[in-house]
């Protein structure tokens, strides 16, 4: 185990018991008749469990391996990218119904292939429209998903 | 119905156009994102799952099993052009197959690779249906001990041959099988951790944690840096396909003992099309005459590890026909797709849906012929495709995520729950834990728990049912000698360490 694994396995823990109580609230039941908490309850002790393990093989780790730094899993990570990633993911699942696949899908497209792709303000620009495009065509038309219409009845 | 005949009828359904259609569309869509890196099968079938709502569930199926099988096929290019694997299956095939492009004989590489494929594909269908018909006898007379105790062992296995550390994985199965108890319980109708949130009320979705996982997860990993511009194709300019009479002394060997790893590891939760690649690739360097060309670019190392993870996929419907039981995180999502569309795998489906049961089975022959065309005449199609920078492919992924987790309910809260999942799967990257027992525990967790419980119902409360019934005795001896050994094994490792420390 490395140094990494610390923080997951209090987590594990943490979540473990919490599953235990709330499970142990649901009624176990008896072996002869089992409720709706016993097995998650067996389950939530288990993954405490397991955690020990680790969280022990990491203590180890760090307190024999002290000087040294973390094994560098975060190393030359953007966080910036990801974030963003993931905000404008959310921000598409907020807006989708309320302005409509069209609109919501090019402004996300934009932003993926400009911010995240490091492409030019053209190609992005240019590339999103089609894309909006054939995937409209594929699969509102085509396919007939209903993706939400929003503003001005489009898509 | 005999197996003869029930092929034939197999055939009739699969020479149905709208059929043969979906046949085609799965192959040629599992070739595309097996040749593209950072697409995997999983992830692709459960976008395009909800496109099947509208159609019959045999063709539904054929082409979400198209999709696996195809992917097969697409990831040695990338592997053998580019030297990234375009598939996690191909992974080994770089070796060789680079090596043998560098020195101009991408050509017969990207041959063998695909008449190995349809070698290896092609007779674990007929391995694969022997095997159902009499697993799926003996499955019938099975209670709910025995599938409580065949789905322990094989949970066990797939925990004992995940990569990485193996309490990891066993957190994986554990915190997977918790995940498929919320909702609400399918005996007492009670809710189960769903925490005043309604759309959780009918569980966790598979579509949207598996998009999550193996989708977005994926995007998210390839963009963490500031990405480079085009790869490096090797050859774009494919000559020379047919391997050459050397070529082919050499190969027939690796491709039946291909043929059998494949299959056989396939079987095996847990096992898959990996893990016979690399079998294979062992084996051979093993048994070869002249292992120091290994590496350089010899023809075997291609030929062996692409027959196998061909064969692979043959092996892994086994279970999933005969017992309702995917042995891998794909089999788990066509499971789901089988549940979906309202069909229940296992040992009644050969009786109840003779046409899904035989159609995809048929299908599966039809599939690989067409692949066979797809991968050799047709494979300057696939080179340009390689072409398409990531810049361009991840917005595409992305967008597909978006529309196919939506168009399951069309519901806010699936995106939301995909993006979650995207987030926890990249930390489980990160932090070195494998997804795939997590997938296979959740799909696996209702049934768990609803045999165990009626088990216990069924014996009065006595837990000695699971141990006096053969089966159910023999599977659980055998998953608890399984975890014995696991843990054994983790002592002396950790005494040897300890001794390290010391000295």
């Amino acid at each position: 185990m490395k140094k990494k694994d610390l923080i997951p396995a209090f987590i594990w823990m943490g979540l473990g018991i919490a599953v235990a109580v709330i499970s142990y609230e649901l009624q176990l039941g008896t072996l002869r008749n089992p409720g709706p908490g016993l097995m998650p309850f067996l389950l939530g002790i288990l993954l405490s469990l397991c955690s020990v393990p680790i969280l022990i093989g990491s203590l180890l780790t760090i307190r024999n391996k002290a000087k040294q730094g973390d094994e560098g899993i975060w190393s030359g990570v953007e966080f910036k990218r990801l974030l963003l990633v993931v905000f404008s993911l959310v921000s598409y699942a907020m807006i989708l119904e309320k302005v409509g696949f069209v609109i919501a899908t090019f402004f996300l497209l934009i932003i993926l292939f400009k911010v995240i792709g490091s492409r030019k303000w053209l190609f992005a620009l240019m590339t999103s429209a089609i894309v909006v495009l054939l995937s409209y065509l594929l699969f509102v038309v085509f396919l007939k998903v209903e993706m939400p219409s929003g503003l001005w009845r489009i898509g | 119905m005999d197996i003869f005949s029930g092929l034939i009828s197999g055939f009739q359904v699969v020479l149905h156009p709208i059929n043969f259609l979906y046949c085609f569309m799965g192959v040629f869509v599992g070739t595309l994102i097996g040749v593209l890196p950072g697409i995997g099968p999983t992830g692709t079938m459960a976008i395009l799952l909800p496109s099947t709502f509208g159609v019959s569930p045999v063709a539904g199926i054929i082409m979400l099993a198209g999709i696996y099988y195809g992917a097969m096929y697409g990831g040695s290019t990338t592997s053998i052009l580019v030297n990234i694997p375009g598939e996690a299956a191909s992974v080994i095939t770089c070796l060789d197959g680079y090596q043998m492009a560098r020195k101009g004989r991408a050509g017969p590489a990207l041959g063998i690779s695909a008449i190995g494929s349809f070698i290896g594909g092609t007779l674990s269908i007929i391995g694969l249906m022997f095997f159902v018909y009499t697993l799926a006898e003996v499955a019938l007379k099975f209670g709910p001990p025995e599938y409580f105790g065949v789905m322990c062992l094989g949970m066990t296995t797939v925990i004992y041959l995940a990569k990485g550390s193996l309490i990891k994985s066993v957190i994986m199965a554990v915190v997977g099988l918790i995940m498929g108890c919320v909702g609400t319980d399918t005996i007492t109708g009670k809710l189960r951790f769903t925490f005043g949130i309604s759309d959780l009320w009918d569980g966790v979705d598979l579509i949207p944690l598996v998009m999550g996982l193996f989708g977005i997860t994926e995007v998210l990993t390839n963009i963490e840096h500031t990405l480079t511009t085009q790869r490096v194709i090797f050859e774009t300019r494919v000559k020379n396909l047919l391997p050459n009479l050397e070529d082919w002394k050499r190969s027939i060997a690796p491709i039946i003992r291909g043929t059998f790893i494949g299959f056989f590891l396939g079987i095996i939760p847990g096992g898959g099309a990996i893990t016979a690649s690399f079998v294979s690739y062992s084996v051979e360097k093993k048994v070869s005459k002249h292992p120091e060309e290994f590496g350089k670019g010899a023809i075997e190392g291609v030929a062996g590890p692409e027959t196998a993870n061909n064969a692979a996929t043959g092996g892994a419907f086994v279970p999933l026909l005969a017992l309702g039981f995917p042995p891998s995180s794909v089999m788990a999502v066509l499971l789901g797709a089988f549940i979906i569309h309202g069909i229940t795998p296992g040992p009644m489906l050969i009786l109840k849906n003779p046409d899904v049961f035989w159609g995809t089975i048929a299908s599966m022959y039809i599939g690989n012929g067409m692949l066979l065309i797809l991968n050799l005449p047709l494979i300057g199609l696939w080179v340009q495709v390689l072409k398409v920078p990531y810049s361009i492919l991840f917005p595409l992924i992305i967008l597909f995520c978006l529309i196919g987790v939506y168009s399951i309910d069309y519901k806010v809260f699936d995106i939301l729950m995909m993006v979650f999942f995207g987030i926890v799967g990249y930390l489980f990257t990160k932090l070195e834990y494998e997804p795939a027992p997590l997938i296979m525990a959740f799909i696996l967790g209702p049934m768990l728990e609803r045999s165990f419980r009626q088990s216990l119902i069924m014996s009065n409360g006595s837990l000695s049912i699971f141990f006096t019934r053969p089966i159910a005795g023999a599977a659980i001896g055998l998953a608890i000698a399984l975890y014995a050994s696991i843990v054994f094994g983790v002592f002396r490792k950790a005494r040897v360490k300890v001794t390290e420390i010391q000295e």
